[in-house]
């Protein structure tokens, strides 16, 4: 029953499969029926419009007539008259509806599926027969297609507002889609489906029915009664059809019968021999005889309406019935005529399709059939009788000539499919271990056929595509399940080499491709399954990986192969240098693996830049990549420590890259492509560099590993300067870079004092060096290297070079001498900045001092020591603050640009600051003042002679510092100096620098501000000295002191022209008169109170005296 | 060539120059951020100075609050008025050196083992008898008296309470103690300094008394290993350096004394640099009279004496 089922499914995957073809016929027509209704649409259309342009026009029929309309209508002016008709063509009298246009002969319609067949034919397409008098329906009756709602043209109406267009889609004709669905409500469908495909399919349950019938172990009826009945049945059936056929009505019908009936009397006749419970007939070759002419039979007739379809149920349905009967040996046989028959009609009948079915259908019923354990020969040779049937059909196929893939285009496939299944599974059940000799066997008959569809294929070299790669997967698979181990690489070799000379020979692009598809399996194989195998063999007393061998060999026939053809060369050439990588990979020491792969790479190299050879260039730069990737990981990253010279491969290493590198400098100019000459030259000599390095890293001892970064950067610079190659100048930069970095952090932050020569040592050699570096590219070498790049060098050199040396200062010297030190070394470099117009160098100064500035707060300022009685703080900062003054007067003389012009005024506050604070520390917190107020005073006399602003400006500074210690601090706190009152002696020195200072300043000055110098340093004064004479002169004497000091800034005032130190002198009489009432008066004693007021009185009568006295004179300087 | 650049090179001689006279008198090694505190207490104390200024106190007015402040100094300990009879007598050989000389000195010994010694406004010293067991000499002795009077000539005791007695005077005496703490705040930059100035105030003092310079240096270096004041050791790499200054700085600047090898360093520095105007003076050490508390304007004692 499982087995009717699946005949059933299968019977109902045809009727399906026919299904859509009808229904992909049915949707064809209905397009076409639509594209024709759109033109008759169109035709109508455009007479519709044609008579509407007509009936527009006015013309004096229309004007007697008013229309009823227009008559209601109120009376509006008309719009203009249309423009008079263009002229067209005649038309009839009388504007008929649109009649449907009369398009070639009358059609005959199929009564069976209503599709319209083409004029002569006498079958439709869905294989009914279309008799003579059957025709379609004459034009006329054909429905003609609604006409458009066409405006009806009357005579204007009253305006009305009219809505705004919208520009919506225009509902257009229905679509095929919309078509195709209102066909399948109508009566199309049902009439297909219940008048024709339930025909066939009741057949075909009649047929298994009868079937099942023959092969029922029917107690009641014997063998020959089963026989009978079937044959009866099937002849009824058969003969039932052949009668009805001739009325039309029931022509579909009877067919399905015709076809069923044939079917059920070769099944039936098959039966007699096959089937125990119908066997009639003893003799299988009666058997088959018979089965044969009823074959014979069921061809014939079917020819009779040369219809595949019919044939074809007939076939299918014979095939099914063979498929239900018992596995006999006579069963497969029976196969034989059956399918001949069948491919006899299709070829004779061009029904190519239906051959299809026949491949299909016989190995599909021989393989339903359980293995009978008939031998492997008798099978085999059964299997090959089927093959060779259809394999001669496919050959006759390819002999007329079809190109393209069609349906039939699946017998080869079909076959080889079929016929290798069976076989192979019959050969893997009875003679496993031959199983590579029916592959074997396969590859030859393929290879045969192969070549027969190259000597039949009236097209040239065509059709053998398809029988050759079954060849060649077949020999292949055999060579796998025969050869042992590594002969199975080298076999597939010769048979992938065949094929690629095969293809070679005859031109052929199909072979060479079959051949490389070959070639994947073995190489495939060696790097799957050999590499992970391992395994070594011994060849010329050495132990080789096991694979080696072949995988040289390999690469040996791909390069021969890349030798035989250029054109696709490539493919072997580059896998052949990867398998020659691959050994490399495994039989080369891994120390020196690095540079077996570069080395092999430069001869990839060599050859491709000689014989102009992209694709080996471009395999030796993934070599040299490799190579470079194994130098990095294995020897630069991951050394073995049992290496005794780690940094000879390094070396040999960078020695290959760099011999790339010159062969590109020294080699012919166009050889390599644009980005090519750009990037090569770069990469391997950055790699040379990269080994260089990391050899120098290996090399170098610990301590120097820096230096030796940097010594190897400046033989790369030189080598860059002379071009040899030019990379490697910008490699040096990285190269340096690297030993600077080394340097800065090992001999400069981790910089430890008494830690050893290595760190003076490699701070020395790295200074000299960058130093010297830094001289070498002072000088301009246009034809070696820009200017811009020079000078940032140059100036990277000498920032390195100032560093270190820096470094080397702090690490070899005593804390208040680095500061010196660091000064020196900055102000060279402003030196040689002024002196060769370097602005950098001249930054680079700056930050020195600027660090030289810092410095001295930490070791120089609370430093105590001393050397012959000068502290070594006075040692230290003097000169830096006179090399601050230096490099101030060394920036006015130099033409700068405005932003280092004012920065160079820092180097003028600096040193004021320094000096400042450098008083502060020498003199302590009260003599200081001394200091201050002389080193103001002379910063305001230098301020005036050389014009500068900037030192006046810290005068005026200095002096309210000055000021204020001397009131808060000296004059608070009593002491003596050398026997005399500190208070007085400073307070003395610092207000007479003030008044010194007032004297020295200008009476006029175009300064808004600076015009109160004067005024400001007069006032400093006398505030001061009026302060100190209060701390100074007892309570009871300090009004007359002030009175005196007032007196004085009074008498000085007139001479001096100066109004304001007038003024202080009358406002201090002024206070004094205030503390004389408010404060003396009541607090001082009586003698002292009195003296006060004396005194005071005396000298402001005196005053008022002088003023009246002398008015014209003091006029003068009033 | 030489001599356009004539100026360059004289700088670089005079630079070279300068450096070879710091290389050959063995420069010290210490890094620190000591002058940069310094600049910055300069800055705090010149703005205190002038609110200082304005509420300035009479030495009356000073003595009577030191009088007020000494009653509560009892609370410390039992005085010993047999031992404050000698520091009486040793005080007195300074005070006539002092400037302020308003101010009556009074000194008083209080029964602790601490090493310490104080004074408050209005001349009122107090030292320990821990300190007193801790000095060898009667010039050391002399050293720390004129210490701690210089506090008081210096006015760096009653500095403490101007604010709130000026607060006091205006009737918000309830907030001169918030005050005084804050201004306390405000001085802990500059506390080091006068520490420092009081050192070098005593020495002066000790020195017009007559007594041995070195006294004061040896003081501060025994307090050191007395009182196991570690020197750091000089930081050897660049980091180290910075690391240790700055740090150092910072804890100078919330510690109210300086490193006692601070200040003996800045004692022999300041004798070192006097040393041509001490020349021919003769000092007193006084061993024996410390000993036997027997002051040196009481009894000589001829080996105590030598010539600077």
């Amino acid at each position: 029953m499982d087995f009717l089922s699946a005949v059933a499914l299968l019977g109902l995957g045809a009727v399906i499969l026919v299904l859509f073809k009808r229904l992909s016929e049915v949707e064809r027509r209905l397009n076409r029926q639509a594209e024709e209704r759109g033109d008759q649409e169109r035709l109508i259309a455009r007479l519709t419009e044609r008579v509407r342009v007509l009936e527009s026009t006015p013309h004096a029929a229309s004007a007697e007539l008013p229309s009823p309309v227009a008559a209601a209508l109120p009376s509006e002016p008309l719009p203009p008259p249309l423009p008079p008709p263009l002229p067209t063509a005649p038309l009839p009298a009388s504007p008929a509806p649109a009649e449907a246009p009369h398009f070639g002969s009358p059609l005959r319609a199929c009564q069976f599926c209503g599709r319209s067949a083409e004029p002569g034919a006498t079958v439709c397409v869905c294989g009914a027969v279309i008799g003579a008098g059957q025709t379609a329906p004459p034009p006329h009756e054909i429905e003609p297609p609604p006409l458009p709602d066409l405006p009806i043209p009357a005579v204007p109406g009253p305006r009305m507002p009219q809505p705004d267009p919208v520009f919506a889609a225009q509902p257009s004709g229905p679509s095929w889609r919309e078509q195709l669905r209102e066909k399948t409500k109508g009566q199309e469908w049902e009439a297909i489906v219940g008048g024709n495909w339930l025909n066939k399919l009741g057949v075909l349950v009649l047929v298994i029915g009868i079937a099942l019938f023959l092969a029922y172990a029917f107690t009641r009826m014997g063998p020959g009664g089963r026989v009978a009945t079937g044959a009866g049945v099937s002849l009824a059936m058969l003969l039932s059809g052949v009668f009805i056929e001739r009325k039309p009505v029931y022509r579909i019908f009877a067919r399905g019968l015709i076809g069923g009936g044939w079917a059920a009397l070769y099944f039936t006749t098959y039966a007699m021999h096959a089937v125990p419970a119908a066997m009639v007939i003893a003799n299988p070759y009666a058997a088959t005889a018979l089965l044969l002419s009823v074959a014979l039979g069921m061809i014939a007739h079917s020819l009779k309406y040369r219809s595949q379809t019919v044939s074809g149920l007939a076939y299918f349905i014979a095939f099914a019935t063979l498929a239900m009967g018992d596995a006999t040996v006579f069963s497969v046989l029976a196969l034989i005529p059956l399918a001949a028959s069948l491919l006899y009609v299709a070829y004779r009948f061009d029904w190519l399709s239906m051959a299809v079915l026949g491949v299909f259908a016989t190995y599909a019923t021989c393989a339903s059939r359980p293995d009978t354990g008939a031998p492997l020969a008798t099978t085999q040779a059964l299997f090959g009788s089927y093959w060779l049937l259809f394999e001669v059909f496919d050959l006759l196929r390819v002999r007329r000539g079809r190109s393209g893939f069609t349906p039939e285009s699946l017998i080869f496939p079909l076959n080889a499919l079929g016929f290798l299944g069976l076989s192979l599974v019959k050969w893997h059940r009875a003679a496993p271990e031959h199983f590579y000799i029916a592959l074997a066997a396969g590859a030859a008959l393929y290879l045969a056929g192969a070549l027969l569809r190259v000597a039949i294929s009236s097209v040239s070299w065509s059709g053998y595509e398809p029988p050759l790669t079954l060849a060649a997967a077949l020999a292949a698979w055999s060579i796998m399940l025969k050869a042992p181990g590594m002969w199975i690489n080298v076999d597939l070799l010769i048979e992938a080499e065949l094929l690629f000379l095969a293809g070679v020979r005859f031109g052929q692009a199909y072979p060479r491709w079959l051949a490389w598809a070959v070639f994947c399996l073995p190489a495939g194989k060696l790097i799957g399954i050999d590499v992970a195998a391992g395994g070594s063999t011994n060849i010329a007393g050495r132990a080789w990986m096991a694979w080696s061998p072949a995988a040289i060999l390999t690469a040996v026939v791909f390069y021969v192969n890349r030798g035989l053809r250029a054109a696709g060369g490539i493919v072997y050439s580059s896998a052949a240098a990867a398998f020659v990588l691959l050994v490399l990979g495994y039989e080369t020491p891994r120390e020196y693996l690095c540079v077996a792969w570069l080395l092999f790479g430069a001869a990839l190299f060599g050859i491709g830049y000689r014989f102009k050879k992209p694709e080996f260039r471009w395999q030796s730069y993934a070599a040299l990549l490799a190579g470079t990737g194994a130098g990095l990981f294995l020897n630069v990253l991951d050394p073995s420590p049992a290496w005794t010279r780690p940094w000879l491969p390094l070396l040999a290493s960078a020695a290959v890259q760099y011999a790339i590198a010159l062969r590109i400098r020294f080699g012919r100019e166009g050889v390599l492509h644009k980005a090519e000459a750009e990037t090569v030259p770069l990469g391997v000599s950055l790699a040379a560099s990269g080994f260089l390095a990391a050899a120098v890293w290996r090399f170098a001892p610990a301590g120097f590993l820096g230096v030796a970064w940097m010594f190897l950067g400046a033989a790369m610079l030189e080598l860059g300067l002379r071009k040899l190659p030019r990379q490697f100048r910008w490699q040096s930069y990285l190269v340096s870079a690297g030993g600077f970095a080394n340097l800065v952090w090992f001999h400069v932050v981790l910089a430890e004092k008494g830690s050893g020569r290595a760190e003076w040592l490699s701070l020395t050699l790295a200074a000299v060096l960058c130093s010297a570096i830094s001289a070498r590219l002072f000088g301009a070498m246009p034809d070696r290297i820009d200017d811009r790049e020079r000078g940032w060098a140059r100036d990277s050199y000498a920032a390195a070079a100032t560093l270190f040396v820096m470094a080397l200062a702090w690490l070899e010297l005593s804390p208040p001498l680095v500061a010196l030190a660091w000064a020196i070394a900055g102000v060279v470099l402003l030196e040689i900045g002024f002196a060769a117009s370097l602005v950098r160098f001249r930054a680079l100064g700056n930050l020195v001092d600027k660090a030289v500035f810092a410095r001295l707060f930490l070791a120089n300022f609370t430093d105590f020591g001393q050397t012959a009685g000068i502290s070594h703080r006075l040692l230290t900062v003097t000169p830096i603050v006179i090399a601050q003054y230096y490099v101030w007067w060394r920036y006015r003389r130099a033409s700068l640009s405005e932003w280092e012009a004012a920065f160079a005024r820092l180097y003028l506050y600096a040193p004021a600051i320094l000096t400042v604070l450098l008083l502060r520390f020498e003199l302590g917190r009260t003599l200081t003042v001394v200091g201050w107020a002389a080193f103001g005073l002379a910063l305001y006399a230098i301020g005036l002679k050389r014009d500068l602003k900037d030192l006046r400006w810290q005068s005026y500074a200095i002096a309210a510092l000055a000021f204020w210690r001397s009131w808060d601090t000296n004059f608070y706190i009593s002491g003596s100096l050398a026997g005399v009152s500190g208070r007085i002696l400073t307070g003395a020195v610092v207000i007479a620098s003030f008044y010194a200072a007032q004297l020295l300043a200008p009476r006029q000055s175009s300064s808004p501000v600076e015009r109160y110098a004067r005024p400001y340093f007069s006032l400093l004064a006398s505030a001061l000295l009026g302060v100190l004479l209060f701390y100074e002169v007892s309570g009871g004497l300090l009004t007359v002191a002030w009175s005196v000091e007032a007196l004085a800034l009074l008498a000085a005032g007139f001479p001096l022209r100066d109004r304001f130190q007038r003024l202080t002198g009358l406002s201090l009489f002024m206070m004094c008169v205030l503390k004389l009432f408010l404060y003396d008066l009541r607090r001082l004693e009586t003698l002292n109170r009195i003296l006060s007021f004396i005194v005071l009185g005396a000298l402001l009568v005196t005053v008022s005296w002088i003023y009246t006295r002398f008015r014209e004179r003091l006029q003068r300087y009033l | 060539m030489i001599m356009p650049r004539l100026p360059f090179f004289g700088l670089l001689l005079l630079m070279l120059g300068c450096g070879a006279a710091v290389w050959v008198g063995q420069p010290g090694v210490d890094v620190s951020l000591d002058s940069a505190r310094e600049i910055w207490a300069d800055v705090l104390r010149d703005a205190d100075d002038a609110g200082l200024q304005a509420t300035r106190v009479s030495p009356a007015k000073e003595m009577q609050l030191g009088d007020e402040l000494a009653a509560h100094a009892n609370d410390l300990g039992a005085e010993d008025p047999a031992a404050a009879v000698y520091l009486q007598a040793v005080g007195d050989a300074l005070v006539p050196h002092v400037n302020r000389t308003a101010i009556h000195y009074r000194f008083h010994v209080i029964q602790s083992p601490q090493i310490n010694a104080f004074a408050l406004p209005g001349g009122h010293i107090y030292v320990l008898s821990g300190m007193l067991d801790f000095l060898e000499s009667e010039a050391e002795l002399a050293a720390v008296l004129g210490h701690e009077m210089s506090h008081v000539d210096l006015r760096h005791c009653i500095e403490r309470y101007q604010y709130a007695l000026a607060l006091k005077k205006v009737g918000a005496g309830s907030a001169g103690q918030m005050v005084e703490l804050a201004h306390q705040l405000f001085a802990l930059s500059y506390t080091q300094d006068e520490e420092l100035e009081a050192d070098a105030g005593g020495e002066r003092l000790a020195i017009e008394g007559g007594y041995d310079p070195d006294a004061a240096p040896a003081v501060f270096a025994r307090m050191q290993r007395k009182l196991g004041e570690a020197t750091p050791a000089a930081a050897t790499t660049p980091a180290g350096e910075i690391q240790q200054a700055v740090g150092q700085g910072i804890a100078a600047f919330f510690r109210t004394h300086p490193p006692s090898d601070q200040r003996s360093r800045q004692l022999s520095g300041m004798v070192a640099s006097n040393r041509s105007k001490l020349a021919g003076r003769i000092v007193y050490k006084g061993v024996r009279n410390y000993r036997a508390r027997v002051a040196r304007s009481a009894q000589v004692f001829p080996e105590e004496q030598r010539v600077y």
